[in-house]
């Protein structure tokens, strides 16, 4: 079977780590997760580098590690390129010698430098070979560590953060090129970001990492519009909300309660627990109460009034609606509304809005 | 300098001159002892000469031989955990604090004729005391610590993900080792060999217990000064003034200063 197969627990103090994913060979898989979610513990132990009080990596169907057998495969004996948040660079030596390194340690002599400067040019460095890490740009340094890590053809690539240190004008076109690196090596990938803009811009697979564990794998546009967990509905800005379906009156729509208070929906078709998604683009607000067809309508005070990155153009209005809504409207509306904290609003939205599911 | 209260400027600065008197004047006085004429014509000394030849050549080899076994020891000492590390540890640091007296005691009790080797030494015909190769082994006993210390803290200071790096891209230890580890450790090593060497050029109590006073053969530089102070005053300062202007060169040129008070920085430290 070709995936990537990893299941790990440890416990370190107050910390539980008990992350279960799989990965299709060939693929990326972007591990996504606010800090101190145990997003690097886990690149460490596929890696090699640390060990899991009990778990299990398999690589191809390959074991590379099964505590229950006793086995844990260190670094060196399995096949992995790994990019540490702070790469790591060799500062002693050139960018160049940086990257035939594990070459040369495998013993590849006359034809190091050649490859290691072929694998450079694939990245779009051809010059200023023979600087040192300190003298090389943010940029450049990353695309080094990338090279270093590619030229001994790993099986597995570990990226941690690897756009993090990068400085923001920079990242969209390094993270091009790592996507178009990504594609056309097709090495199985493990991607850690903080960032949910990142992750999704990235397009492969996710994993919402929350407290230790994995709460979602899957698809962007899936975790984007069906969250399953309060974690990953945080995580991507939504209003998320555990509910039960309720009567069915015949006119398409169904009332779901929620411990925070009742929503209406177009009728999903389902019974019983549900989880509710609303994207917070379709809540609008008003001072007055609307006249217009939205059949959800709540009332409450604005709780906090944050922009959103990167332009600020965009508003997120919290609310102390009853469930709690956050609503994410135009600087232009706020302005219209003459909305501060601590205002009441009424926020609306349509029953075809609210997203049910199971 | 922050202001601060009178009191405490004038306590500090007092310590602070208190301080460089009793280490420069000492210094001075010997300098200010020799009489130019009198440093050419010692100098010029064989016996002297000897004394010179064989401290300088005695020590350097010393501190090859410190170098060589020391590193492994360094080398296991940062590299991990393990049972009876702390006892380890103290065994290297003894020959630092132990009197130098003592350490040729030792030395003599275990290499020496009638000592726990001494025998099976002769059968092969090895004898140890009173050779150029107890000079030797005396100040490899008194300069390791020095070195092992050094090197061990130079080790531990290089950042750990350096070496993580190299263990992902399949490098062996002693690869690793040989390329990351210790370029990325050589202040802190050619610091540790300078301070070793230079204990060994002052080396005294341990040699002269164990190896004796045989000019031209174990008559090194301290012993010929503390000798020829009871014959010739003049000629000891003369020795001491050339020892000092060699520890003192060699020290300044590795930079062994700093590093022995605290201010070197690995170029491996985590940043």
């Amino acid at each position: 079977m070709l995936v990537l197969q990893a299941r790990l627990a440890s416990r370190r103090g107050e910390f539980a780590l008990a992350a279960e994913f799989t990965a299709e060979s060939g693929s990326t898989l972007v591990l996504v997760g606010p800090n101190g979610s145990g997003k690097s513990t886990v690149l460490r132990m596929l890696a090699g580098l640390s060990r899991p009080d009990a778990g299990e990596v398999r690589l191809d169907g390959e074991i590379w590690g099964d505590t229950s057998a006793g086995i844990w495969r260190p670094a060196a004996e399995r096949s992995v390129g790994w990019l540490p948040q702070d790469l790591a660079l060799f500062p002693h030596l050139s960018a160049i010698e940086n990257v035939a390194f594990g070459l040369r340690a495998a013993g590849i002599g006359s034809a190091a430098v050649a490859r290691a400067r072929d694998a450079l040019r694939a990245l779009g460095l051809d010059r200023e070979l023979e600087r040192k890490p300190a003298a090389l740009s943010g940029g450049e340094r990353q695309r080094v560590a990338l090279a270093r890590a590619l030229v001994v053809e790993p099986r597995l690539l570990l990226l941690d953060e690897p756009l993090s240190a990068i400085d923001p004008a920079a990242r969209a076109a390094l993270r091009g090129l790592l996507k178009r690196v990504l594609a056309e090596r097709r090495v199985t990938t493990v991607y850690v970001t903080h960032s949910p803009l990142e992750a999704l811009a990235l397009g492969g697979r996710l994993a919402v990492m929350h407290q230790g564990s994995v709460v979602q794998e899957g698809m962007p546009t899936d975790l984007l519009q069906r969250p399953r967990s309060e974690a990953a509905g945080a995580f991507i800005g939504t209003n998320f909300f555990r509910g039960t379906l309720e009567k069915r009156d015949g006119s398409g729509l169904v009332a779901i309660r929620t411990p925070a208070g009742e929503l209406l929906a177009a009728d999903p078709g389902l019974e019983g627990e549900v989880f509710v998604a609303i994207d917070p683009r379709e809540i609008v607000l008003s001072r007055d109460a609307p006249s217009g067809s939205a059949r959800n309508v709540f009332r409450g005070r604005v709780v906090e009034i944050a922009p959103e990155p990167p332009r600020g153009d965009r508003i997120r209005v919290a609310l102390a609606t009853r469930p709690p809504l956050v609503a994410e409207v135009t600087r232009e509306a706020i302005e219209a509304l003459g909305l501060t904290e601590g205002a009441e609003v009424h926020a609306a939205f349509k029953a075809t809005a609210l997203e049910a599911y199971q | 300098m922050r202001p601060g209260p009178v009191f405490a400027r004038i306590a500090g600065g007092t310590a602070i001159g208190a301080v460089a008197a009793f280490l420069l004047l000492p210094l001075l006085a010997l300098v200010l002892q020799v009489r130019p004429a009198s440093l050419a014509a010692e100098l010029a000394e064989p016996a002297a000469l000897d004394a010179l030849r064989l401290s300088l050549l005695s020590s350097a080899a010393a501190t090859i031989v410190v170098v060589v076994l020391g590193l492994p020891v360094a080398l296991l000492l940062a590299a991990r955990d393990f049972r009876g590390r702390r006892i380890v540890e103290t065994l290297v640091a003894l020959p630092m604090v132990l009197p130098p007296t003592v350490a040729g005691l030792a030395l003599l009790l275990a290499f020496g004729r009638a000592g726990l080797l001494g025998g099976a030494l002769s059968l092969i015909g090895i004898t140890v005391p009173f050779t150029t190769l107890a000079v030797v082994m005396a100040q490899v006993f008194v300069a390791l610590p020095f070195f092992i210390g050094a090197a061990a803290a130079g080790f531990r200071g290089v950042d750990r993900s350096y070496l993580e790096v190299a263990a992902t891209l399949r490098a062996s230890r002693p690869y690793t080792t040989a390329r990351i580890l210790i370029p990325l450790t050589l202040p802190s090593l050619s610091a540790g060999a300078a301070m070793g060497w230079a204990r060994a050029l002052g080396e005294f109590g341990a040699t002269i217990t164990f190896a004796g006073n045989v000019p031209g053969v174990t008559q090194t530089m301290p012993l010929a000064v503390y000798l020829r102070l009871e014959t010739d005053f003049e000629a000891a300062v003369a020795l001491a003034l050339v020892l000092l202007a060699v520890s003192f060169g060699v020290l300044l040129a590795v930079g062994a200063g700093p590093f022995a008070l605290g201010r070197a920085r690995a170029a491996g430290a985590p940043r």
